[in-house]
């Protein structure tokens, strides 16, 4: 691999990652019952699912509280709560959610709903986003919604996910770099869409 | 991936780069780079329109998976609510006055003397001879407005009277 920093046009140097300060996990604002719910929906797609995990979520947390040390953890904490049980759930629903996105995949490749203009495309894109980000594995599923779904900064997500910034931001690139993969495999056509 | 091009911009930290631009901390004199990279680079300015249009649809979907706020009422359909609250409250309680069980509508019979010792074996009297009546006292607040009035019952351990108001008194003795 050849160094090429030095030429007139050269990439700056990308700040190589330094030790990540501690992240404070005070800094995370308390979030609200709304905003979980939403969260949970973001990792389930479906309203009544997520309403029910987190009604049991916060039961489970509000039980679990006194057993928390650093009451200032309590955010991270509550977050942590929520997303492992919509993972939990995603687990225990696999089957049917696989049947649920071959059905979704069959009716975005027949193009039934399509439309005329690019917003569309990018809806579609969604909908095969929402299908695609359940096969990732469960750390880059968690920092790409926390990021992108979430709009949480890396230092957020890595007191979510008791990671490093550094390793929040390496989930989110492997994550974005699987989806993309995965797209160009199912919908090759996508790979010309973009060309000029 | 190695690639180079004349621009001195390896593809990998062209990639790096596209990344950092998708999350708002690349540079600015990065971002002139990274332009005049993918300009001439078909590979990363496919990578970099494909990284906006998944980032682009990120934006849509977080758009869309909002939970919609319901709409604040308007003031005549909170209206509407507190009268409707307000009409079922007060049928609900004109329902309990009307069904409780009150002393202003019949007074408390009680006994307050018998002939015959609750444990005293009694037998009708034959004949003519008169059946012992027990005394009974009313008490309420409507206690003044009737009138218990004894009627035979054929056992002296069975006692029974009749309430009447005070205006009909009369005409049931009368009767009596």
């Amino acid at each position: 691999m050849e160094d090429s920093q030095t030429g007139p046009t050269a990439v700056p140097s990308r700040r190589p990652p330094a030790a990540d300060p501690p992240v404070d996990d005070a800094d995370l604002a308390p979030p609200g019952r709304e905003r979980l719910v939403r969260l949970a929906y973001r990792f389930c797609w479906d309203h009544h699912d997520a309403e029910d995990l987190i009604h049991d979520a916060l039961i489970a947390a509000e039980q679990k509280r006194a057993q928390l040390e650093d009451q200032r953890k309590w955010a991270p904490w509550l977050y942590r709560i929520v997303i492992q049980r919509c993972l939990l759930h995603r687990r225990k629903t696999a089957v049917r959610r696989r049947h649920l996105v071959g059905i979704a995949a069959t009716r975005i490749r027949s193009g039934a709903d399509r439309q005329p203009a690019t917003r569309i495309e990018t809806r579609e894109l969604g909908e095969i986003l929402k299908t695609l980000l359940a096969e990732l594995t469960e750390r880059q599923r968690t920092a790409i919604v926390l990021r992108h779904l979430e709009n949480m900064d890396y230092r957020a997500i890595a007191a979510v996910m008791q990671i490093a910034e550094s390793t929040a931001r390496v989930h989110v690139r492997a994550a974005r770099e699987s989806l993309r993969r995965m797209i160009l495999e199912r919908y090759p056509e996508w790979a010309g869409a973009h060309d000029k | 991936m190695t690639s180079r091009h004349t621009d001195n911009v390896r593809c990998q930290d062209a990639r790096d780069l596209i990344h950092d631009r998708i999350d708002g901390v690349a540079e600015a004199s990065a971002i002139e780079a990274l332009d005049a990279h993918v300009d001439i680079c078909a590979d990363c300015r496919r990578y970099a329109d494909q990284m906006r249009a998944l980032n682009d649809a990120f934006d849509q979907l977080r758009r869309e998976s909002e939970i919609p706020q319901a709409p604040a009422a308007p003031w005549y359909g909170r209206l509407a609510r507190i009268a409707a609250a307000v009409l079922i409250a007060a049928g609900a309680g004109w329902y309990l006055i009307r069904s409780r069980p009150s002393d202003d509508r019949a007074p408390v019979v009680r006994i307050a003397h018998s002939p015959v010792e609750p444990t005293q074996a009694v037998q009708p009297p034959r004949g003519a001879s008169p059946m012992p009546v027990a005394s009974v006292e009313l008490t309420g607040k409507s206690a003044s407005s009737f009138v218990a009035m004894p009627r035979e019952s054929g056992h002296p351990r069975v006692h029974v009277y009749i309430l009447y108001p005070v205006s009909q008194a009369a005409v049931a003795r009368g009767d009596s």
